[in-house]
C-alpha cells in the first residue's frame, strides 16, 4: 500500500472542503482498502466519514394523510442494521432486508455502510489485478473478452463488460431510490439511483457511475412504501463471494392486477439491469406463475453472454421469476 | 504523519501513536505482541483476524487502527487465559473442533459475540454467525458442535 495521509471529517461541512483537495472519501473502507492492497488504487489523502453520527439512521420521510412517503436512509448505515430492520410492518424494505442480509459475512457486515456498498468499485478479475494491464485502467483491450469470463456481463455492455457488485442495488433501484449527496461546492442533489448508474466504455469513461467527483452522499431516499419488494439470488457459497445472479421485484397490486412493477437483475451488467421487456409484459395484467415464467424467458431472450457466460441468462431468468413469485405471494398476504 | 491513538485493548489501556496505513490487526501482533490474531487473506475474505470492536466481531485486517481510538477491542487473549478459558475456547480444545488451530482464535470471536447476543443458538444461527470464517481442516462439524456445547456450558 502506498502511504497516504488521512483526514477525519468532524461534520458535512467539512468533509466537503477536505474534499476539495482531491482526496477520496472512506466510509467502512472495505472496498476502498482492498484496492489499496491490491495496488489497484493509490489515494494521497483519504478522509474518513465514519464518525458523522447523524448519517447512520432510518428517518422517515414527511408523510402525506395515508402516511406513504417513505424513509431516508443514511448513507453510513451498516449493512448489518439493514439486516436488521422490520419487514414485517415494512413490506418495501422485506427485498432490502434479504439483499443486506446476503451480503458479505457477518464481520463485514458490521463495518460495510450501504453508501459504500451502492459506490463499490465493480468485479472483473481483471480490472482487481494489477498486473493486468486493460482499457478500464489505460492501457488497451478487455482480456476477459478472450480469456476467462464466467463472472462478467451478459447484457448492457460496450467494451467493458464488469457487472455491478453491489447487492442492495438492484432492490434499491426497483423501489426508485434516489441518493441525496453534496457537490464538493456545497450543493445538495438528488437524482434517481439507476440514472446515476452507467456501463463504463470508451464513449463513457470508465467509471460505473455519474456521481459527481468528490461529492458525498449523505442519504439514499426511498420516496414511497406503498410497493411491496423481495430479493432473490443464486450463490456458489453462502458467503466470501458475490452473488452469481440476483433479482429484485418491486410491485403493487390493485383488484388482482399488476397495479405496478419494476424489476431489476443483478449480477449480469455493469449497472443493474432493468427488466423492460418482464415489466412490460406483466404490467396491468393478472399475476400468475405462468405470466411470470413467460416474462423473465422474455427478458433473457437479449442477453449476449461471452464464452463463459450462457449459464447466466438461466439462472438470472430463474432469479427473476422467483422474485416475482415471492413478491406476489407477500402483495398478498400485505393485502389481508 | 502519524496521530495518536487511545483505546482499550482486553480491558488494558493502550496509548499508541499511529500510521494511517497500519492495520489493527498488524498492531496487535506486531505492536502490542498478541499473537493469536491470525492474519489469512489480509482481503476481509477468511476471517482469521476477527476480534471485536465494542463487541461486534470485525475483520482487524481492513480495520485501520486509527478507527479504533476511543474504542474498546478484544482479542481471543482477552476472552480467557490457558488456566480459565471461555466456554468457547474450552469446547473448542476438547472436542476436536481445532487441528492445524490457525483458524481458531477468529472461530472463537465470532462464536464468543454470538453468544453474548444469544444464549441459546439453533445450529441454523450458530452456522449464520461462523459465515465469515474459513478453515480448511475440520469441515466445519466439530466447530459447530463445540459451539452448542459451549452455549449450554455457558448458561449453567
Ligand atoms: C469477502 C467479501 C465478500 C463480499 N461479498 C459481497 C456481496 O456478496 N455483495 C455485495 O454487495 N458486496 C460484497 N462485498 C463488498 C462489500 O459489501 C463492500 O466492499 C462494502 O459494502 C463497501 O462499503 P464500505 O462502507 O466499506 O465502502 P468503502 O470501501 O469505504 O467505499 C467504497 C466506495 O464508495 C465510496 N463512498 C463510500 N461512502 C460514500 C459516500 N457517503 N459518498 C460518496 N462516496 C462514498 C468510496 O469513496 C469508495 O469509492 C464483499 C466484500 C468482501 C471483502
Ligand atoms: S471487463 Fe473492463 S475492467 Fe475487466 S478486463 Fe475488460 S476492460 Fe478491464
Ligand atoms: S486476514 Fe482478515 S479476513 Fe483474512
Ligand atoms: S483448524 Fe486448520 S484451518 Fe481450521
Amino acid at each position: 500500500m502506498n502511504p497516504f495521509a488521512y483526514a477525519r471529517a468532524t461534520n458535512l461541512e467539512d468533509a466537503c472542503q477536505k474534499m476539495k483537495a482531491g482526496a477520496l472519501l472512506k466510509a467502512g473502507g472495505i472496498d476502498l482498502l482492498g484496492r489499496m492492497k491490491r495496488g489497484t488504487l493509490h489515494p494521497e489523502l483519504l478522509v474518513d466519514l465514519g464518525s458523522l453520527d447523524k448519517m447512520e439512521g432510518i428517518d422517515d420521510l414527511e408523510g402525506d394523510a395515508a402516511n406513504q412517503a417513505g424513509w431516508d436512509l443514511g448513507a453510513l448505515l451498516k449493512l448489518a442494521d439493514l439486516a436488521a430492520v422490520d419487514a414485517t410492518t415494512h413490506p418495501a424494505l422485506a427485498g432490502l432486508r434479504e439483499a443486506a442480509l446476503n451480503t458479505a459475512t457477518p464481520q463485514i457486515r458490521n463495518r460495510a455502510t450501504l453508501a459504500g456498498n451502492l459506490l463499490q468499485s465493480p468485479r472483473c478479475w481483471y480490472l482487481h489485478d494489477p498486473e493486468v494491464p486493460c482499457e478500464s485502467k489505460g492501457g488497451q483491450g478487455c482480456p476477459a473478452m478472450t480469456g476467462r469470463n464466467e463472472h462478467h456481463a451478459i447484457l448492457g455492455y460496450d467494451s467493458c463488460p464488469v457487472t455491478n457488485a453491489s447487492n442492495l442495488a438492484p432492490v434499491l433501484c426497483a423501489l426508485d431510490a434516489r441518493l441525496v449527496y453534496r457537490t464538493v461546492e456545497g450543493k445538495q442533489e438528488e437524482e434517481r439511483l439507476h440514472v446515476l448508474y452507467t456501463a463504463p466504455g470508451k464513449k463513457t469513461g470508465f467509471s460505473t457511475h455519474r456521481v459527481p467527483e468528490g461529492a458525498i452522499v449523505t442519504a439514499i431516499r426511498i420516496p414511497r412504501r406503498d410497493l411491496v419488494t423481495a430479493h432473490v439470488e443464486i450463490r456458489h457459497k453462502k458467503s466470501y463471494d458475490w452473488p452469481l445472479c440476483s433479482a429484485a421485484v418491486a410491485l403493487r397490486l390493485q383488484e388482482g392486477k399488476i397495479a405496478e412493477i419494476h424489476c431489476f437483475l443483478g449480477s449480469v451488467a455493469p449497472t443493474p439491469h432493468r427488466a423492460r421487456f418482464a415489466e412490460g409484459l406483466l404490467m396491468g395484467k393478472k399475476p400468475g406463475q405462468e405470466a411470470f415464467a413467460k416474462a423473465a424467458a422474455r427478458e433473457l431472450t437479449q442477453a449476449k453472454p461471452l464464452s463463459e457466460g450462457a449459464y447466466k441468462a438461466k439462472m438470472s431468468q430463474l432469479c427473476l421469476t422467483r422474485a416475482l413469485e415471492e413478491a406476489w405471494k407477500r402483495a398478498k398476504e400485505n393485502q389481508r | 504523519m502519524t496521530a495518536t491513538i487511545r483505546m482499550t485493548v482486553n480491558g488494558k489501556p493502550v496509548v499508541l501513536d499511529i500510521n494511517p496505513d497500519e492495520m489493527l490487526a498488524d498492531v496487535l501482533r506486531e505492536r502490542l505482541g498478541l499473537l493469536g490474531t491470525k492474519i489469512g487473506c489480509r482481503e476481509g475474505e477468511c476471517g482469521a483476524c476477527t476480534v471485536l470492536l465494542e463487541g461486534q466481531p470485525v475483520v482487524s485486517c481492513l480495520l485501520p487502527a486509527l478507527k479504533a481510538n476511543d474504542r474498546s477491542v478484544v482479542t481471543v487473549e482477552g476472552l480467557g487465559p490457558p488456566q480459565d478459558p471461555h466456554p468457547v475456547q474450552e469446547k473448542m480444545a476438547l472436542m476436536g473442533a481445532s487441528q492445524c488451530g490457525y483458524c481458531s482464535p477468529g472461530f472463537v470471536m465470532s462464536a464468543a459475540a454470538l453468544l453474548d447476543e444469544n444464549a441459546s443458538p439453533s445450529v441454523e444461527e450458530i452456522k449464520e454467525a461462523i459465515t465469515g470464517n474459513l478453515c480448511r481442516c475440520t469441515g466445519y462439524a466439530k466447530i459447530i458442535l463445540a459451539i452448542r456445547e459451549a452455549a449450554r456450558a455457558k448458561s449453567h
